[in-house]
């Protein structure tokens, strides 16, 4: 075994000796997945840096200075307590359906399921598995390969709860669904929790329906987060994701967000990485029909010495599908930032657009920023675009605004703000775009701590 | 109200002005004038603060105040304003929001209570009629897309909203057609006062017919070469410049 595996070892064994508590309530099926998984994570270990995908994010170096971790395999004792008393989403301009997971568990307190709207079922994972057995067959660990994925891997060897949504076929919701993640560390707990939350989202034919993530740490010690939510959007279906991450300074998380498109379906997601010690967002996208249209978008705000990678993959399986992504950022202090943008076009994906931009603004010297378009393109007819830029505040928009009477602060502030409205203004629902609105500007300006509760019911 | 003497300052090394002499009273109206590369934006650009200008010589007072310690927004409080030749664009920040914020900075340094939402749109409906300036055009982002004489039209709508002491226009008027040149000049002149003063750069004499000047120079080589009264400007239209050169 390879010395770097020692810290590989401790997650096999914490596997192996607590596969029954794991694989309690599992059939053959998900049994044997999660040895195939734990086998292929063992095989690759923890990607290091001369991993191309992770040359410039160290999470060796994250995990090392973890120490040994914990794996929450029961759900932790505050999860008795009514979520809402925890966790209050009050913010009365914004109407949702939420659920909320605690370091990955479900919480029992409230029913493993709800129906809302013309049977819509949300809840909790763990018991999908054996109230939904045939949706599961068909969709779970489907988009999220465990091969040379090892964070995938470690995932579904472990799984055990998060949430589940199940929309039928025209699937309409008044309000958006908002699934929140937690991350908390019990009382009196020494070591680290290693949190896995899993999300399974499978959207029918013709359905409309709108997603807000958000992820947050509840305490302010360190937390560990690897995060996978697969998402399944049928024919003809829209589907918007907004994801809000405000994790406190101390908090990692690796966040695996897999979307697979049918024919003629259009997905816009939204990524606003607001706060977090160090943040890797993977979204893999596969177009697996004609006209499938997908939008990405995403806005890091990172100062202090916060680390954030989006890196992201766009697979053009089938003609006529269109992508169109663009991700912004602003890197303050000693922050870094890595954008990674791979374009696969197949073979037989004639006809197909594909767009992307990756635009940073670097407030000081101190700074790096990594940008990496990766276009791969096996079929003649497309037109595919790709531009980034790196660069500081505009000394021009600077000076015209201060020669108003605009000081310096202020002016840096709007320009700021100016950067990032391109991102926000791509959020359809009008109170959640005024909202992080409000939190962008409260962030650029210094004001906006990691909340103990959700970005969305920050204290004003 | 301004005193320039023995001027030098340079752009990236390369010294630009060179010794200029010059001096506004309240009230009045100074053209600058000369060929191109003579130093008549650097000397905007020296009296609004911008930063790639270095002095190497040479004092400024503005109203007693020794204008070069001051920061931009600085100057702007206490009442410079430079209509810019090539007004900047910048997406994302609307004319409303821009201004107000122009405004109650002024405000605050002024030590005035900020303006209501509600005074601050019938400030800006009164000024908006100085320039013909339309609501739809305000609504936008700051300068962006809008045509040349748009821009410009613009720049004295801030002009207006703000109440300068002393306005710099730098050739303003160029890319201007003949009406929207009339519409700019007559903004001017309806903010024109015996308290304010106006130092308009121009290479032609066209503008001056609109703004009468009270004094008009000639800058060559960062140096101003020759003054007079507002025949000075007909003399350089018909004459050019080259006779002025040695």
């Amino acid at each position: 075994m390879k010395e770097h595996l020692t810290l590989e070892k401790n997650f096999i064994n914490d596997f192996q000796q607590n596969f029954s508590i794991i694989s309690k309530d599992d059939n053959d099926n998900l049994k044997k997945l999660r040895n195939e998984a734990i086998h292929n994570f063992e095989k690759s270990g923890f990607p290091n840096r001369n991993n191309e995908l992770w040359r410039f994010t160290d999470v060796l170096k994250i995990l090392h200075n973890s120490g040994r971790m914990v794996h929450p395999f029961s759900p932790p004792a505050d999860i008795n307590t009514p979520v809402q008393e925890i966790f209050k989403c009050d913010v009365n301009q914004l109407d949702t359906y939420d659920v909320a997971t605690i370091n990955g568990w479900f919480p029992n307190t409230i029913p493993q399921f709800q129906k809302v709207n013309q049977n819509c079922v949300i809840g909790s994972l763990k018991h999908a598995f054996s109230l939904f057995p045939e949706i599961i067959d068909k969709h779970f660990s489907k988009y999220a390969p465990i091969k040379d994925n090892p964070f995938i891997a470690l995932n579904t060897s472990f799984v055990n709860d998060g949430i589940f949504a199940y929309f039928p076929d025209n699937a309409r919701l008044e309000k958006p669904l908002q699934l929140v993640s937690l991350a908390s560390q019990p009382e009196h707990s020494l070591m680290q929790q290693f949190i896995q939350p899993r999300n399974l989202i499978v959207v029918g034919k013709n359905a409309n329906i709108n997603l807000v993530i958000c992820d947050h740490t509840l305490s302010p010690d360190s937390s560990f987060s690897n995060v996978v939510t697969e998402v399944f959007v049928d024919e003809n279906s829209k589907v918007e994701i907004t994801r809000l991450q405000n994790l406190n300074n101390k908090g990692t998380m690796v966040s695996s967000l897999f979307i697979h498109q049918e024919k003629n379906s259009k997905l816009t997601t939204n990524t606003i990485t607001l706060n977090g010690g160090f943040t890797r967002n993977n979204l893999h996208i596969v177009l697996n029909g004609e006209f499938a249209e997908a939008n990405i978008y995403g806005l890091y705000l990172m100062d202090r010495n916060q680390h954030v990678d989006n890196s992201t993959f766009i697979d053009h399986v089938c003609p006529e599908t269109n992508s169109n992504e663009l991700f912004k950022g602003i890197l303050d202090e000693q922050a870094s930032g890595v954008f990674r943008g791979r374009i696969l076009v197949r073979k037989d994906a004639q006809k197909i657009n594909s767009y992307q931009k990756n635009n940073t603004l670097l407030l000081t010297d101190e700074t790096k920023m990594n940008t990496m378009p990766q276009l791969e393109i096996y079929a003649d007819d497309v037109k595919c675009s790709h531009g980034a830029t790196v660069g500081y505040l505009g000394a021009n928009e600077l000076f015209y605004l201060r020669s108003r009477g605009i000081c310096e602060r202020e002016a840096r502030i709007m320009l700021m703000n100016s950067f990032a409205k391109e991102i926000i203004d791509k959020i359809s629902i009008p109170a959640l775009h005024d909202r992080i609105t409000y939190l962008v500007s409260k962030r650029l300006r210094g004001e906006l701590s990691y909340c103990a509760s959700c970005v969305l019911n920050c204290r004003d | 109200m301004l005193k320039i003497q023995n001027l030098h300052a340079s752009i990236n090394g390369n010294e630009i002005l060179k010794g200029l002499n010059f001096s506004v009273k309240a009230g009045e109206v100074h053209a600058i004038m000369g060929p191109n590369g003579s130093g008549k934006s650097t000397l905007a650009s020296v009296l609004a603060g911008r930063e790639i200008v270095e002095v190497t010589q040479g004092s400024i007072l503005y109203k007693g105040i020794n204008l070069l310690e001051l920061s931009p927004e600085n100057r702007s409080w206490e009442g410079i304003f430079l209509a810019f030749q090539y007004p900047v664009e910048i997406p994302g920040v609307s004319i409303n929001n821009f201004l107000r914020t122009a405004v109650n900075e002024h405000r605050q340094y002024k030590k005035l209570e900020p303006l209501s939402a509600a005074d601050f749109m019938k400030m800006m409906n009164e000024k908006k009629k100085v320039v013909d300036i339309t609501s739809q055009l305000t609504s936008r982002s700051v300068n962006e897309g809008f045509s040349g004489g748009e821009k410009k039209r613009n720049e004295i709508f801030q002009m207006a909203m703000l109440e300068p002491e002393l306005a710099i226009l730098d050739e303003t008027d160029s890319g201007l057609d003949i009406d929207a040149l009339r519409v700019v000049a007559n903004g001017v002149n309806k903010l024109k006062n015996k308290h304010n003063s106006f130092i308009v750069i121009t290479h032609y004499q066209r503008l001056l017919d609109f703004i009468v000047p009270d004094f008009v120079h000639v800058l060559y080589k960062g140096q101003i070469v020759k003054s007079g009264g507002k025949e000075l400007a007909l003399e350089l239209e018909e004459k050019g410049y080259d006779w002025l050169k040695n």
